[in-house]
């Protein structure tokens, strides 16, 4: 080859390279913390002074990586609720830059719903939303329990199942389609008493965030929403104690240093005292034994290694317990139930730009309900129990791409609800045999850049679930050993979502989204029990899918004050199930045997309104939406609204700072009544009136409304005391309005006389209830 | 029995919970304006002393809040062409009305379907089987086809084979024995090989055959195996006095009608029976299931076994 030819290709090569290759690149990365307390901060904006376009955020870790070209920069980083900080950086190599931020000290940055001030318009996400801890107290509670997924139903497009329960259904999806994970673990029943408050001790977590839009491809399984909680980490400079006394139960939580600046711990817990209380009267009466109480225990431990590693512990144990003895008649009954979950996290990292998070997560969910009376005895539980092993990697190869990537797998175990019994010496019971089922998924998402104006995530989840052994195929006989597949499932979900930025304050976003549900809890009530039971999809049962189209207009006015939005959305749903007409749970059948299977669509409007600065603080949000079913086995397909479809949902909620003492907190809700199946007309059998049924779902309850206020009371403190308390005062349903709970007929016939009488009844639980809790904190 | 216990769970937490915190208000229900149905209750036996096959025949009426005598008479349909066939045969059964019958023959049947001849208001009119054409056969299957007001209604069921109770016997009082009072345990051997579904009734003294409020179970709990299981006395629901729930009183003289039926007419008392506990917040409505085409109600085959006994003294 001759000389010129060379230096021409050399010479290409050297051009071609100039322009592939980016000019001398260098990346700062690290964490963003509480400076007081240590905690890391998710969410924090870090950008560059000059070109804010140029800007990272921190992941769920307090992570931050930001690769820009060589040369000197005034970098801020920003969280809402605490000062910004300002860095000058001389950038040639990578660095590492950790910052600790301090809490805003004026009251006028304290908000309803802490987010990045113009978050709403400049991030990608559609329908995400936080909920940092701190303005969850603010708020009135029932009976003074600070409940995070009852804020959550204050959000639009976020259902309550009703008075009382903590189920709730976001944009049309059943209760088993919303993803509720605690520091990564799935939670699977969140109630305690039935359903009436949640499992979540809001002392023990940090942030909450709620994803109803656009779901990044990181998250699966689920088809409506991902409610992400995180447990607090733990003070890691000093020790601090927080508690409170209120009507139902009390709270201590209790964190520290284990060694200063590296490792904390956090022991956060919760329990009913009322009937424990009661303990000495009752063990001197008839009903000796009888006691209800739940509990809930948050723990978390962290240790940081080095820069690059650090591993976390945390874990939850949560029960309720119900036990009733009638010694007289010798009668004895007992229903604990309740949650498990473990996590072990490593964070580590490989470079400046690779994040890698792994996690293994044990969680299991019991229930068992078993009493007796003289020679019967009667036992029936259920339950579901995973292992599950994730890994996840963020990549920032530059600040115009933030790449994720990660593959998981879970192990989960179901147990049916088993019946045993005994009657004497003879044993009696169902013959169910516990499923197995193994989910997989590997996914990969990119937040792109492009221009001033777009951001694109785009992102693609393969995800796989497999039936498996031992079991035994009711189809035809087969017998499965153990982890050998009986059917497999798999499908492709991609996500993709766009963000167009029309104006600094004004921005138009659009998501598809698609989503694979394998696990299902299907309910015959209108409230969720713990009676309910999760099963896997089979050979009978297949997986539900989701595909969801929402596009959103977001404009924030007067400096990012006052923010609005208006989303709309379309859901189709398939494979949803329900159970068959005139279903009965007699506890002897596998439930699957009596689904019936359809499809479901819902669709709505979103309208929001947020003031997020000055002392009077809140939002509005009304939902307008439908949420239908058509199942072929039930009335021949005719689409009929589900119980939880409302069709105006209205919340406001407000919080008002007097001054240093006093603040205010009112909330008011509104929804259209809950869809009920009406009385068709009533017909003899033998000498009773029996009630025939219209149209499932054909008619409406009354609609539903509620006003709360609380009032929080802070007695002055000295300066030097570390102990300071507060009271709360909350009125729950101050105007006493008679929400229904249910409602039922009774007839009574008198065939003789031949007269009867049909009447028709609603109930309702909640009047109007004041109550008191008093919180304190030393640190 | 067994199933009996997740009505259990049901009533204990529903009572412990919205007892304390309850506020119940009576409220005018929507309606809707739907054409009547004819309702069909019909029963075909075999056995012991079987009773002659007859239907009930009534139209359903819209929901309402006071009925009177009138309108109850009102609901029995008159004049419709009735007929059972098997094994080639049909019977068409004539209506018979209670104040058509002589006073002695009026009690005597009055009885027989359930019901208190002194102080029955109404005029209760059957299709009975008089003739005796319709012979009751363990293993045999009924038709039934109806004729009324324009309308055709059909139907099928099968009397099982007879699985008899092995033995019962009365013990005393779980607990703190109370002296009165006994408690009913009767054994009955469920083949393995069938699904088998029973319903009891019980009479005391000079009373009716009352199925009490949880009277059906199928096997599934115990297919195949030897089972000791209590009768409750109908006299109480779970709401009454829960100490004396189910208890017979010394010295009364006892009757148990114990049946097999098949798995439709199963179908039809469950949801019935459980239609009776639903509509609390831990259940939705239950639809009461038919196995009458083009209708509503029950056509079902029973096998009978009666048992008598006197509650014996302490």
């Amino acid at each position: 080859m001759n000389t010129s030819r060379l230096t021409l290709i050399i010479g290409c090569c050297l051009i071609l390279m100039a322009a592939i290759l980016p000019a001398q690149n260098a990346t700062i990365s690290g964490y963003v913390k509480d400076a007081n307390s240590g905690e890391t901060l998710i969410g924090a904006n870090v950008y560059n002074q000059a070109d804010p376009g140029q800007g990272t955020s921190t992941n769920a870790y307090g992570f931050y990586s930001l690769t820009l070209p060589a040369g000197d920069y005034t970098l801020v980083f920003s969280y809402l609720g605490y000062r910004d900080q300002q860095t000058s950086i001389h950038l040639q190599a990578n660095q590492s830059v950790n910052i600790n931020l301090n809490e805003g000290v004026s009251m006028e940055e304290v908000v309803v719903v802490a987010e990045q001030r113009d978050r709403n318009v400049t991030s990608t996400e559609l329908g995400k939303i936080d909920l940092p801890i701190e303005n969850i107290k603010l708020l009135p509670a029932v009976f003074g329990e600070v409940d995070i997924l009852k804020t959550l139903q204050l959000l639009p497009g976020v259902m309550s199942s009703g008075e009382g329960s903590s189920g709730f259904y976001v944009r049309g999806g059943g209760a088993d389609q919303n993803l509720i994970l605690l520091d990564e673990a799935p939670v699977y029943n969140t109630g305690h008493l039935l359903g009436f408050f949640s499992v979540f001790n809001a002392d023990a977590i940090k942030n909450t965030t709620l994803i109803k839009g656009d779901m990044p491809a990181q998250y699966g399984g689920r088809l409506s929403s991902v409610v992400d909680v995180q447990m607090k980490e733990g003070n890691n400079q000093k020790y601090a104690v927080d508690g409170g006394i209120g009507l139902i139960a009390s709270r201590l939580t209790i964190q520290g240093p284990v060694v200063k600046e590296k490792s904390s711990f956090m022991v956060s817990a919760r329990r009913t005292y009322a009937l424990d209380l009661a303990q000495p009267l009752i063990r001197k009466s008839n009903f000796a034994g009888t006691n209800y109480y739940f509990y809930d225990l948050n723990t978390k431990l962290n240790y940081q290694f080095s820069q690059k590693d650090r591993l976390y512990l945390s874990g939850y144990f949560g029960r309720d317990v119900f036990a009733f003895n009638s010694n007289q008649s010798d009668f004895n009954l007992r229903m604990p139930y309740g949650n498990a979950t473990a996590t072990l996290r490593w964070n580590h990292l490989f470079n400046d730009r690779l994040f890698m998070n792994t996690s293994v997560i044990y969680n299991d969910y019991d229930f068992s309900f078993s009493g007796g009376q003289d020679l019967f005895q009667f036992k029936l539980f259920s339950g579901v129990r995973d292992w599950n092993t994730k890994l996840d990697f963020d990549y920032y190869p530059n600040y115009r791409h933030a790449i994720r990537f990660g593959i998981n797998a879970i192990h989960h175990r179901f147990v049916p609800n088993v019946v045993q019994g005994s009657s004497g010496d003879v044993t009696f019971g169902s013959d169910f045999t516990d499923k197995y089922g193994v989910e997989t998924a590997a996914y990969i998402q990119d937040e792109i850049k492009l221009g001033s104006k777009f951001n694109v995530q785009l992102g693609m989840r393969y995800s796989r679930f497999s039936q498996v052994g031992p079991y035994t195929s009711k189809l035809n006989g087969s017998e499965y050993g153990a982890w050998s597949p009986v059917t497999t499932y798999d499908g492709w979900e991609p996500r993709a979502a766009l963000r167009w930025q029309l104006r600094p304050s004004a921005s138009l976003k659009a998501a598809v989204t698609f989503t694979n549900q394998y696990i299902h809890l299907v309910s015959n009530s209108a409230s969720t029990l713990p009676t309910d039971v999760w099963v896997p999809s089979t050979e009978v049962v297949k997986p539900q899918q989701g595909i969801q189209y929402a596009l959103g207009v977001f404009k924030n006015w007067k400096d990012n004050s006052l923010e609005t939005s208006v989303e709309v959305y379309f859901r189709d749903l398939a494979n949803q199930i329900d159970y068959r007409d005139s279903y009965v749970n007699n506890l002897s059948n596998d439930v699957e045997d009596d689904f019936v299977f359809g499809v479901g669509r819902a669709y709505g409007a979103e309208f929001f309104l947020r003031k997020s600065k000055g002392d009077l603080n809140g939002w509005i949000g009304y939902t307008i939406s439908r949420s239908e079913r058509s199942f072929s086995a039930i009335e021949e397909g005719r689409w009929y609204p589900t119980t939880f479809d409302r069709t105006h949902d209205v919340s406001v909620v407000a919080n008002y700072r007097l001054n240093d003492r006093w603040s205010f907190g009112g909330v008011v809700v509104y929804g259209t009544g809950r869809a009920y199946t009406p009385v068709n007309g009533v017909y003899l059998i033998g000498q009773d009136l029996v009630t025939e049924y219209g149209p499932r779902n054909s008619s409406r309850l009354e609609p539903y409304h509620r006003l709360d206020i609380s009032a929080t009371y802070v007695p002055a403190k000295s300066a030097q005391k570390r102990f300071q308390g507060s009271w709360t005062f909350s009125v729950y349903n101050v105007y006493n309005h008679r929400n229904p709970y249910f409602t039922y007929t009774n007839i009574d016939t008198n065939l003789a006389t031949g007269e009867a009488q049909a009447k028709a009844y609603k109930v309702s639980i909640f009047p109007v209830i004041p109550s008191v809790t008093w919180n304190f904190k030393w640190k | 029995m067994a199933r009996r216990s997740n009505k259990w769970i049901i009533w204990l937490i529903g009572l412990v919970v919205i007892s304390g915190m309850g506020c119940e208000e009576e409220y005018i229900p929507d309606t809707i304006d739907s054409p009547t149905k004819l309702v069909v209750e019909g029963y075909v036996e075999a056995g012991d002393q079987p009773m002659p096959a007859y239907v009930i025949l009534t139209r359903s009426r819209s929901f309402f809040q006071k009925l009177n005598p009138g309108d109850l008479e009102g609901s029995y349909v008159h004049n419709a062409l009735v007929q059972v066939s098997y094994d080639g045969i049909t019977a068409t059964l004539p209506e018979i009305c209670l104040n058509e019958l002589d006073t002695t023959l009026r009690e005597v049947v009055a009885r027989e379907f359930g019901f208190d001849p002194d102080s029955l208001q109404i005029n209760i009119c059957v299709y009975v089987d008089l003739s005796g054409q319709v012979v009751g056969q363990f293993g045999k299957q009924y038709q039934l086809h109806v004729e009324a007001e324009g309308e055709v209604l059909e139907a099928t069921t099968t009397i099982p084979e007879l699985v008899p109770l092995d033995s019962f016997r009365f013990e005393p009082t779980p607990g703190t024995p109370i002296d009165s009072l006994a408690q009913l345990i009767a054994t009955v051997s469920d083949p393995a090989d069938e699904t088998n579904y029973y319903r009891q009734f019980i009479r005391i003294n000079d009373g009716i055959y009352d199925p009490g409020f949880a009277s059906v179970s199928d096997d599934a709990l115990f297919n195949g195996k030897s089972l000791d299981f209590r009768i409750n006395s109908p006299e109480d629901t779970p709401d009454d006095d829960p100490e004396v729930f189910g208890l017979f009183h010394r010295g009364d003289t006892i009757s148990i009608k114990w049946t097999n039926i098949d798995a439709e007419h199963f179908k039809f008392w469950n949801t019935f029976e459980s239609s009776r506990n639903s509509g609390g917040p831990f259940s939705s409505y239950v639809r009461v299931s038919t196995n009458i085409q083009g209708g509503l109600g029950v056509w079902g085959g029973y096998a009978v076994a009666y048992y008598d006994a006197i509650v014996p003294e302490k």
